[in-house]
Formats: structure tokens, C-alpha cells, sequence
């Protein structure tokens, strides 16, 4: 079992719905985003432009730095692949935050710890989709087991462009991207 | 009962998608709002608006309770008084205006959706004035109007998921209507569909279109022109419709031999071929549809020649009411819709005459409206509601306020609305509503026009409120939705509004039914259904789609004079208006008024969606707000390097009319010799004295609502193509 | 995009100074005891109390940083992680560092023990030496700030440690009175020797990552060349930290001159850390060069509109 994403680029049209559906179901401080959408472009001169979207959750990296670094062992990989934060052994060293390369990890100033998307593992367990996914108009996020063949996200794996961002950094990040 | 938990099925009230909501309440309170699998349009989804719906049930600065102004007007001083003295004094004067001043001394204005809008309609007709207005002019109306003149309905349900060519006109789903988005790319994905999107600006849409014109602001009457011109010319039409459907085809052929696309190319300033491959490329991807889009509701002069060419190319190419393509509902058979609750047939003719506006933009007001509805109950057995369809012009109320002439307006009550941020020329409207003797506003906040109203009503959101989505009571299908709570506080559903302001103007034995549900249940008994509650109707039939009947004007006949598409409009021709397509260049452009542009020498597009926010609305949801804190101006990099002007700078924004200011938005997704200003800022958290920054950022404030430069058939004012000068904000 | 690396602040980089400061000149003076060319006992006992008073402010520093400092003690769990390691060898140093410091003074039973006191010696320059190296290899495991990433790091810290423990026990010997002491001179010498050392280091450090491929190094060099970090890099590290140094030598040897050339050193030290710290820069996502709003702006924005509607909430209901 490996849990993963893909999110297909070519859908999204950087609403923020999974932004701040995220910040309510994980009942985070206000200015605090586990799931940013970025917008990339638009690049080129009128009207020969090209612009897509680009939302950022946490990539869950196979080879994760966040838990190599983390000296608490806070920072933790499932056996389903999701990295999650134990909140009672985060001493709020922010190294994990430091050696991310995406940006994704959060200090909660108020609790003094580091905290990020879980890819919602516990309504996973319920059954249900994590919220990014179930509140996307666009339908533009897919989660499922990246080990099963025939799950939905490998057979959108098998499209041409998905891939990660920044394989080059060898973390081998479980979120891919159907770029436009 | 304590620990009850419910899941109450609601609709959102935050677009007017009314997106389907799941609501979880506990022991009466709500817990968590999450989209509703089973609704058709969101398909369980959300936009951020919908998810942070709990952020505005609850936010802390929502109106709750009556309040009435004790300090000067506008001066933002109130006091908390209850329903009953509020509504004693706002009825005592109603009746005193009425008296001295006729009823049509009494005006009000809607804003869009949020309201039973029939409510507000029976309320008038029964106390006699015909001067109700919405933002009408300026959105969806002035296209349903023509298109029902030419072929009796407006075509407004394109069958995109059977279509092989989509043409988005004017407009951005990618980031207003959602759903609609995604409906699109399924179609491109699953059908091959082509998209065609037409928009001076790069959007959201337009970067996944198969086809992009970008076209100069404000000249798609050319472009629709030319189309026709290829179309007709390389007889790509469906001769067969035109033969049996139409009347007209021969005076179109030759009024369209002018309009080449080589004349287009230089008003659009898209060239020629790139024109005529888009006009092939539509003609024969048989069936296809054009969306509506609000951006040509908004060329002043030029609007409604937009919608006619559009209409006409509709028909021309055979996709009226076909599978796959512009398909015409016509409204629900068995509901009582929105005109039959309106009680129109009690508004006097003598009153029906005085409405502002009627004399001069007469397809949008009594004259146009009655021409209309004679065909429409011929044909489809009822008409169109008179909210929307058939209003006073706002621009020719403001001036009466003002002058009181051709006779005194001394009261207007707005629901749902900000007029100071959402109609054109916001000083003159400032000044409007400053002379006004009663002005009452029902509101979720206190916003910049509420900070002016004698009275402020609290008005109960959608979790708090059934909602019965009709699409404005013009379709065949509708959808039934449960209030999740009773209103919090004080507050009040608009119907609740009007049907206790009613009874104390005496108009008691036409408000039968005590509540929302009770009369959503009156309305839908003839459905058949048999269920006993409004309740019963949302938990187990919820949506009534009619069966999709295509090629309905084979029965039928069109619901036109002539029983055809009248490519030549006789209806139009009537009210004066010129019958056959025709190129109407906008108000304000350098080739219409060459002197301004000298002083201003860009084109300013005042206005398009962007998210998180909705027309001036949820700038006080904190959460929503952090994504989108200040406004932006779209400005080229050519342009800004030209102005010295960097990314993130205030820059002033300036027409004969105003000045406000923006933060630059430095990109190519707009030519140089364009900006593009967001639309509908205020800001929440500033103070009461300034009017909460209303003159700051506030683009309408440039905007000119002259009704010399608005469009003749139904006054919608020009907010997509202005003339403007911009600088940098020094200090 | 990040226009600086502000996760690790100034505390970060006073804890890495200070460790780095604290540990060379306990090493220093250690090693002049071991290899039996003491300075005197005043200023060895002085030097290796004040090289563990700083590495042990250091510490404080990196507890201050700490988000949850209650569960400090929980950094020593996990050894595969170099902080786990990096605090290992903190601890380690302290408690070695004071046992040493004890044989110097008088009032412990054991002063004056020099083979018990050079073999504690020894083990705390064994820590003293771990202490200064794993910043770099830390810094180094952060992927995607390709700025730390080069292996150039730990040699450039590692030297930049010691001159800063020379310029610290040089410090100490001028203002204790022994600046005479004839190993003092040599120190001074090797000082001068690392100075132009690490200008070359550094230089190297700033051209190579120049022409790196990934995007972040470079922007990382223009941060320190020309953007934000522009006043840090050439008035602290380069003025103050190697010019004026240099020029001072042709002031002679007093003790005056040799404290005044010390704090120079000391100062563009502590620069280094910090500019170099806040140097390493994230790599870019797509799309964050579109980005208005830093993350704190964002957190300050929230907390005012908040404040607003409580304030309006109160007026809106008459109070």
C-alpha cells in the first residue's frame, strides 16, 4: 500500500478551494496553508502565452529529508507511505522545515511545533477522500494506491508528463503532476 | 434534542451556481458544510467561497438585529431597535410618500440572487410602483431580451456535453462558474470538443482553448459581424433551417456584406484569417453553442447589437434547440413560476408608464416587456417574470433622485446589494443616495451603503434560508433546497422582509403563506409530486429536471410574431430599434471619442471574476481575504516599464469620472495598450468615516453611467471598454 | 520565492558562532597545553573557561530557537539525525570543556593535574573539532538550498572556527597580559595565514556557486553580492572581517592592537554565519516568483483584520 497523488495541471484553475477546505478540516490558525496553489506564468509575449497552475500539497517523499533530519523522530514515515507529524514529540527545531525542498512544512508559533499536510490519512482510513480532493470543482486531484496497477492514479501515472517536481533532488515524492 | 445530528440539504447562495451543500447540524447548530455528491452542478466539490461557508454564518460582524441611524447620514451612528419599530416607521413613511408623492416616489434595488426576487416584485405591484431596479442592464438581460425577441426564449442552456464546438464569449468560468469549467474540459477530453474562447485577456479560460481571440475590449459586435459575413458568404449555414425557420435571411445577406473580416481585423485587431478559420471552425462543428457571458452585457451602446449579430449566428447555423447545441428550456409547465407570484396584472398602465428609463430603453422596460410576453404566453402559456426582465434603469433613477425630475423619488429600499461598489459612476450614486428621504438596507453586513441607510436590516444567509433555484424562474427544471438553521439572531429571510412590510401597508390577504416553505410548497403542489411539506419535497425529490425535449419549434412554432427566427426582428423594429445586425462601435474608444483619448489614452476593462471573492462581496472573510488582500491591476510590461511602474506598486487608475488606485499586476496577459482593473473593492477594516475605503479602490468610481452612452434597448452602461490614464502612486 | 532563508535565524547563527567560537578556543588552548607551550595558567584557565562560557551560550541560544523548549531533552532520540549528532557533541564538549577548565583552578582538589588535565584535553578537542565540522554537513542535507550543498562548506566553516578561536584566545592573552607570550606571536601569525586562507575559500565559495546549474545557488550569490545580504557581505565579512584585520598588522604587535584586530576577526565572523545562513535560499516552486506576500506578512494581515472585527463587533452591538 502507497498512497499517492496526482494532480492534473491541465485541470486546475487555481480557485483555492483546496487551500481553505484544508485550512477548515485541519482547523488551522488563520494564515497557516498546508495546500498553496501557486500560478506559474503566464510566459511569452501577447497573445503567444502559455499559464497553468500549481497547487502544492505535501509530496510525501519516499526518501523524505524531514525524517532523515528530524532529530525526534516527530517527523514520521507510515507504513502507507504518508509522512506525518507526531505533534508530542515536536520539539520545534524547524530542521525538517529547512532541508523540505518544497516549502510545504508549517511553524505554529502558538504550539511551538512544525505541522504539514497529512494527505488526511485519517479520513483515508474511513474511507474517504482527503479533503483537497473531495472539494476540487475540477476533479483536477486523484488519489490512490501508486502500488496498485490498476488504481486510478497509476493508470493517470501512465499518461505522458505526470511526473514529480524536482526528481533531481531524490526524494522521490508520491504527489506527481499531469503537466499542461 | 440533545445530541441530534442531521445532515440538511442546502444550497449555496455564494454565486449563482447554488452549488448543492451537505450541511451536518448538531443539536441546531452547524458543524460542517461539505458539497453534495448527489447535486448535479458540484458533484460534491466546493470553491473556497462554498468551503468557508461557516466563516460567514459565523463571523462576527454580521448584522443581527435591526438598527436605525441616530447620527447624520452616513455618518455610520446607529442604534439597535426591534423588527416590529422598525418596520412601524418604515411603513408609516412608505405611506406617507405614496400619499404626497405618488408610489413611484418609492424605488428599490436587487442585487443578484440571494433573494426571491418575486417577493419583492408582488410587493410593488401591490403598492403601485413599477421603479424596481437590479444591475439588470448589465448582466444576462439585455442578451435573454434579444435573443427572446428574435426567437422567442433565450437560448441559455447550451448542451456542452454533446457539443463538438463550445464558444466562451465574454466570459471566464475558469474563475466564476466552476462547474461550468470543468464541464468544458470533460466535453474537450471525452468528445473532442473544440473551445473557442473570445476575451481581450489571457484568463483562466482562455489558456485552455483550442482557439484564442483576443480581441480589442469592446468590439465583439465586429467579430460577430464578421463571422456572419464568412458564414453567410461560404455558405456554411443550415440552409434547410434558414429556409423553413427563418425570416429575414435575404436582408441579412446583404446588410452583412460590409462587415469583412478585414474590416474586423481592424477593429478587433485579431487578423482576418485567424478571424475566419474561428468563424469556419464554429460554423461547421455541427452542433455547437455559445455560452453566455456577461462581458457583452457591459458595452454601453454597443450591447445590445452584440447580442442580436450573436443571436442571429445562433440561428443561422442550425443550432437552436438541437442535441449538442443552444437549447431553449422554456419555462417550467406544471411550477407556479416567478410571473405568476409577481402579480403584475395589478400594476395600473398608468403606472407601468412612469417607470424610469421606460421612455427611451424600451426593450428592458414595460414596452419591450409587453411585446414580449403576448408571444411568450402564446406560444409557451406564460412569460417572463418582470423582475430582471422588465425594471426601471438605474442610471435614469439615481438622476431622478437627484433632480427630481420627471417626478421626486424619496425612498429606496436595497436588498442584497451595494450600490456604492456595483453600479457605474458610484460618486453620482453616493450623491443619490445621500438625498434620499428613506433609505432601508437588508444586509448581511454593514457595508458602504448600508453605513448610509437610515434603517439596516439583518438578513438570514443561505444556511439560515430555503432556496428553490429557477435560474430567475426562465427554466424547466428547478432544484429544492432545505435551510440547514432557523436564522441566527435577528435575522430574517427576504421574503419574511416583505411579507411583514406588506402587512403593514395593508396588502395582508396576498401573503397568505407564514414562511419561505410554505409557499415553495404552494408553488410546486402542481408538480404532482404529492408530498405534504416543502421538507418532504427537498429530502425526496429535491431535482425536477422535465425531460430534455429538443426541436421544440416544430410543435410550437417560435414564440415571435411571425412564429419564426425573425433574423429581421419585428419586435425590435417596433420599439425602434434597428431590426437587422448591425456594427455599434462602444461609448468610449479611441475611434468614438478620439479627443478623451488623447488625455486617456488606454483602454481600461473594468471588471471580470477572479477568486476567492464574488462581486463585492466576502472581502470581510478573513480567511478568503488572506488569499486575495488587496486589488490588482492587470498592466503590461511594456507599458509599466514605459510608466516606470514595478510589480506590486499602487498605481492610479484615471478617467474624466474619478480616480482610484490598485496594486500592478505586471503581465502579458493583457496588450500594452490595455489595463485590466478588479472590480467591486472596498475594505471592511477601514473606518466607518471613510465609508470603509469606498473611494479608494472602488473602479466603478471611473466609470460613466451617462444614459447617452448607454445601450438604447435596454441602458446597460460601459464597463469593458473606458478610457483611462494610469500612473504611479507617489509617496 | 525565498528572498532569504529566515527559517533559521539570528539565533541559529549566534548559536553556530558562538559554538564554533567557543569550541576553537577551548582547542586552541588546549592544544598549546598538550603540546607543552602553555600560555600562562591565568590565561589558559581564563580562555578555556570563556571558550565553554560561549559554546554554553551557544546552547542557550539553540534552546532559545527551539519551539518547544520544555522537550529539549527529547533532540537526543533519534542518532541518525545530525541535530541528534550535532547536540551529542555539544553536550559532549560542555561536560569535557568544564573538567578541563576545573584543573586550572585552584579550588578543585585535582588542579594542577596536567596528564589527567591533557588527556581531557585531548577527548574535548576530539568534540571540539565535531562540534565546528557538522554545521556544514547539516546544512548541507538540506536538498533544494543548493547553496549549502557544495562539500566546500565544511572546510570553509571548519577554518573559519579556528580563526575565530585564535582571534578569541588572542583576545584573552591580550587582555589577560599575556599577549607576550612568545606562542602568541606564532598564533598571530597563523591567524594572518587563515585570513587570506579563507578570503581565497570564500571567494571560491561565491564563483563556484555562481556558475552553478541550480537557480538557487546563483540567486543565493546575488543576495550576497548585490541584494538584501549586499551591506552584511562586503562591510562585515569582507571589510570587517579581512580588510581591516590585514591592514592592522602592519600596527604592530601590542596588546591593544592585537584586541582591537581580534574583534574585526570576531565580528566578520559572526557575519559569515549569519550572511551565509540567510544566504542559502530555498529552490523556487513553479510559480513563486508570482507570489505578493511572505508567509509572516500573511500571519501579521490575519491577526489586524481579526483585531479589526473584534473592535467592530463591539461597535456594531453598542459597546
Amino acid at each position: 500500500m502507497h498512497w499517492g497523488m496526482v494532480i492534473d495541471l491541465r485541470r486546475c484553475v487555481g480557485c483555492h478551494a483546496c487551500t481553505v477546505a484544508c485550512q477548515i478540516e485541519n482547523n488551522l490558525p488563520l494564515g497557516e496553508t498546508w495546500n498553496k496553489v501557486l500560478t506559474v506564468g503566464p510566459e511569452g509575449d501577447f497573445p503567444l502565452l502559455v499559464s497553468h497552475f500549481f497547487p502544492r500539497p505535501c509530496m510525501h517523499c519516499e526518501d523524505a529529508p524531514c525524517v532523515d533530519g528530524c532529530p525526534t523522530g516527530a517527523s514520521q514515515k507510515r507504513p502507507d507511505g504518508i509522512i506525518i507529524v507526531d505533534g508530542e514529540r515536536c520539539i520545534g527545531c524547524k530542521f525538517c522545515m529547512l532541508v523540505c525542498p518544497y516549502g510545504v512544512r508549517q511553524f505554529e508559533a502558538d504550539k511551538g511545533i512544525v505541522q504539514k499536510c497529512h494527505l488526511c490519512y485519517e479520513r483515508l482510513e474511513q474511507g474517504e477522500m482527503p479533503r483537497c480532493v473531495e472539494t476540487c470543482q475540477l476533479k483536477a486531484r486523484h488519489v490512490g494506491d501508486l502500488d496498485d496497477p490498476g488504481s486510478e492514479v497509476a493508470a493517470l501515472l501512465k499518461q505522458a508528463n505526470a511526473r514529480p517536481l524536482y526528481p533531481h533532488l531524490g526524494t522521490k515524492p508520491s504527489v506527481y503532476y499531469i503537466f499542461p | 434534542m440533545a445530541g441530534t445530528i442531521e445532515v440538511k440539504k442546502a444550497a449555496c447562495y455564494f454565486c449563482h451556481m447554488n452549488c448543492g451543500m451537505l450541511v451536518h447540524v448538531e443539536d441546531g447548530v452547524v458543524k460542517k458544510v461539505t458539497g453534495d455528491p448527489e447535486h448535479p452542478f458540484n458533484q460534491g466539490a466546493q470553491c473556497p467561497r462554498g468551503a468557508a461557508a461557516m466563516d460567514h454564518l459565523n463571523h462576527i460582524n454580521r448584522v443581527n438585529y435591526p438598527l436605525k441611524r441616530v447620527g447624520e447620514r452616513g455618518e455610520g451612528k446607529f442604534k439597535r431597535v426591534s423588527w416590529e419599530e422598525a418596520l412601524e416607521d418604515i411603513a408609516t413613511r412608505l405611506k406617507k410618500y405614496k400619499e404626497e408623492y405618488g408610489a413611484e416616489s418609492i424605488a428599490t434595488a436587487g442585487g443578484t440572487n440571494r433573494t426571491d426576487d418575486w417577493a419583492r416584485r408582488r410587493f410593488f405591484n401591490l403598492l403601485g410602483s413599477p421603479n424596481v431596479v437590479h444591475t439588470s442592464p448589465v448582466c444576462w438581460i439585455p442578451n435573454f431580451l434579444i435573443e427572446t425577441a428574435i426567437y422567442g426564449w433565450s437560448a441559455f442552456d447550451p448542451e456542452i456535453m454533446g457539443s463538438r464546438c463550445v464558444v466562451v464569449w465574454g466570459h471566464n468560468p475558469g474563475a466564476s462558474y466552476l462547474p461550468e469549467m470543468r464541464g468544458l474540459l470533460e466535453a474537450r477530453e471525452n468528445n473532442g470538443t473544440k473551445i473557442i474562447v473570445i476575451d481581450p485577456r489571457y484568463s483562466e479560460t482562455a489558456a485552455r482553448a483550442d482557439i484564442w481571440l483576443p480581441i480589442r475590449p469592446g468590439s465583439d459586435c465586429a467579430l460577430a459581424l464578421a463571422w456572419l459575413n464568412v458564414i453567410i458568404n461560404e455558405e456554411l449555414y443550415d440552409a434547410d433551417f434558414v429556409e423553413n425557420w427563418t425570416v429575414g435571411f435575404e436582408e441579412l445577406r446583404e446588410r452583412v456584406q460590409e462587415y469583412t473580416p478585414e474590416w474586423a481585423a481592424e477593429k478587433t485587431w485579431v487578423p482576418a484569417e485567424k478571424i475566419a478559420m474561428a468563424a469556419r471552425t464554429y460554423a461547421t462543428s455541427r452542433p455547437a453553442c455559445i455560452q453566455w457571458g456577461v462581458a457583452t452585457d457591459q458595452l454601453g451602446r454597443a450591447t445590445s447589437a452584440v447580442a442580436q449579430a450573436r443571436a442571429v449566428l445562433r440561428a443561422i447555423c442550425g443550432n437552436l434547440d438541437v442535441p449538442g447545441g443552444d437549447v431553449m428550456p422554456g419555462p417550467h409547465p406544471t411550477f407556479i413560476t416567478d410571473v405568476e407570484m409577481e402579480l403584475n396584472e395589478l400594476l395600473p398602465e398608468e403606472q407601468r408608464a412612469k417607470q424610469l428609463g421606460a421612455d427611451r430603453f424600451k426593450l428592458s422596460t414595460w414596452p419591450g416587456y409587453k411585446l414580449l410576453n403576448e408571444q411568450l404566453e402564446r406560444v409557451w402559456g406564460k412569460g417572463l417574470p418582470a423582475e430582471w426582465m422588465c425594471e426601471a434603469s438605474p442610471p435614469v433613477l439615481w438622476r431622478a433622485i437627484l433632480t427630481g425630475k420627471p417626478y421626486p423619488v424619496k425612498a429606496l429600499i436595497v436588498l442584497a446589494d451595494n450600490p456604492l461598489t456595483s453600479y457605474a459612476n458610484s460618486r453620482l450614486v453616493y450623491e443619490a443616495l445621500s438625498k434620499l428621504d428613506l433609505l432601508v438596507v437588508m444586509d448581511y453586513w454593514l457595508t458602504p451603503t448600508a453605513l448610509m441607510a437610515d434603517y439596516v436590516l439583518p438578513a438570514a444567509s443561505w444556511l439560515e434560508r430555503p432556496v428553490l433555484t429557477t435560474t430567475y424562474g426562465v427554466s424547466d427544471w428547478l432544484i429544492a433546497s432545505e435551510r440547514a438553521v432557523q436564522p441566527l439572531y435577528e435575522r430574517k429571510t427576504d421574503y419574511d422582509f416583505w411579507r411583514a412590510l406588506g402587512i403593514k401597508m395593508g396588502q395582508e390577504e396576498y401573503w397568505p403563506w407564514l414562511t419561505n416553505e410554505e409557499v415553495f410548497q404552494y408553488r410546486l403542489e402542481a408538480l404532482g409530486y404529492g408530498l405534504e411539506t416543502y421538507e418532504d419535497f427537498v429530502q425526496g425529490v429535491r431535482f425536477d429536471f422535465a425531460p430534455r425535449e429538443y426541436y421544440k419549434y416544430v410543435e410550437k412554432g417560435f414564440a415571435t410574431p411571425s412564429g419564426k427566427v425573425e433574423l429581421k426582428s419585428s419586435i425590435l423594429e417596433t420599439l425602434g430599434y434597428d431590426p437587422l445586425p448591425h456594427y455599434v462601435e462602444p461609448p468610449f474608444s479611441p475611434e468614438a471619442t478620439p479627443e478623451l483619448a488623447r488625455d486617456y489614452p488606454l483602454i481600461l476593462i473594468a471588471g471580470g471574476g477572479f477568486m476567492p471573492f464574488y462581486h463585492s462581496e466576502h472581502r470581510q472573510i478573513t480567511r478568503l481575504r488572506l488569499l486575495h488582500p488587496q486589488p490588482r491591476v492587470a498592466i503590461n510590461p511594456e507599458l509599466a516599464q514605459k510608466l516606470g511602474i514595478k510589480e506590486g506598486d499602487w498605481v492610479w487608475i484615471e478617467t474624466p469620472k474619478g480616480k482610484v488606485k490598485q496594486r500592478a499586476k505586471i503581465t502579458t496577459a493583457i496588450p500594452p495598450g490595455v489595463v485590466q482593473a478588479e472590480r467591486g473593492w472596498w475594505y471592511p477594516e477601514k473606518g466607518a468615516g471613510e465609508l470603509f475605503g469606498v473611494w479608494e479602490s472602488n473602479i466603478n468610481a471611473c466609470l460613466d453611467d451617462d444614459p447617452d452612452t448607454c445601450d438604447p434597448a435596454c441602458g446597460s452602461w460601459c464597463t469593458r471598454s473606458v478610457l483611462c490614464r494610469i500612473a504611479k502612486v507617489e509617496g | 520565492m525565498e528572498d532569504k532563508q529566515a527559517i533559521w535565524g539570528r539565533l541559529a547563527a549566534g548559536y553556530f558562532f558562538c559554538a564554533a567560537l567557543g569550541a576553537m578556543v577551548f582547542a586552541v588552548i588546549a592544544f598549546l597545553d598538550i603540546i607543552s607551550s602553555p600560555l600562562d595558567g591565568k590565561a589558559s584557565g581564563t580562555g578555556s573557561f570563556l571558550g565553554l562560557a560561549v559554546a554554553g551560550l551557544g546552547g542557550l541560544l539553540l534552546l532559545a530557537e527551539l519551539g518547544n523548549k520544555k522537550r529539549f531533552l527529547l533532540v537526543f532520540s533519534r542518532m541518525q539525525s545530525i541535530m541528534t549528532k550535532g547536540a551529542l557533541f555539544l553536550a559532549c564538549f560542555i561536560v569535557l570543556a568544564a573538567i578541563y577548565t576545573s584543573f586550572w583552578f585552584d579550588i578543585f582538589p585535582w588542579a594542577g593535574a596536567n596528564a589527567g588535565r591533557r588527556v581531557i584535553g585531548f577527548l574535548g578537542i576530539i568534540f571540539a573539532v565535531a562540534l565546528v565540522m557538522y554545521p556544514g554537513l547539516e546544512l548541507g542535507e538540506a536538498r533544494g538550498r543548493s547553496f549549502w550543498n557544495g562539500s566546500a562548506l565544511v572546510p570553509l566553516w571548519l577554518t573559519a572556527a579556528l580563526t575565530s578561536g585564535l582571534a578569541g584566545v588572542i583576545l584573552v592573552a591580550a587582555v589577560t597580559g599575556a599577549s607576550i607570550a612568545p606562542a602568541i606571536a606564532l598564533l598571530d601569525k597563523i591567524l594572518l595565514a587563515l585570513i587570506v586562507t579563507k578570503v581565497i575559500l570564500i571567494a571560491a565559495y561565491i564563483m563556484g556557486m555562481r556558475r552553478a546549474a541550480p537557480e538557487e545557488a546563483r540567486r543565493s550569490v546575488a543576495t550576497l553580492l548585490s541584494g538584501s545580504l549586499k551591506n552584511i557581505f562586503w562591510w562585515g565579512i569582507v571589510v570587517c572581517g579581512h580588510i581591516i584585520p590585514c591592514f592592522l598588522y602592519f600596527g604592530g604587535s601590542g596588546a591593544g592592537i592585537l584586541a582591537i584586530k581580534s574583534l574585526f576577526v570576531l565580528a566578520g565572523e559572526a557575519c559569515l554565519r549569519a550572511a551565509f545562513l540567510q544566504a542559502g535560499v530555498r529552490v523556487s516552486l513553479p510559480g513563486e516568483d508570482n507570489e505578493w506576500y511572505q508567509e509572516e506578512e500573511i500571519a501579521v494581515l490575519a491577526a489586524r483584520l481579526e483585531q479589526t472585527w473584534q473592535e467592530r463587533a463591539a461597535w456594531l452591538n453598542g459597546k
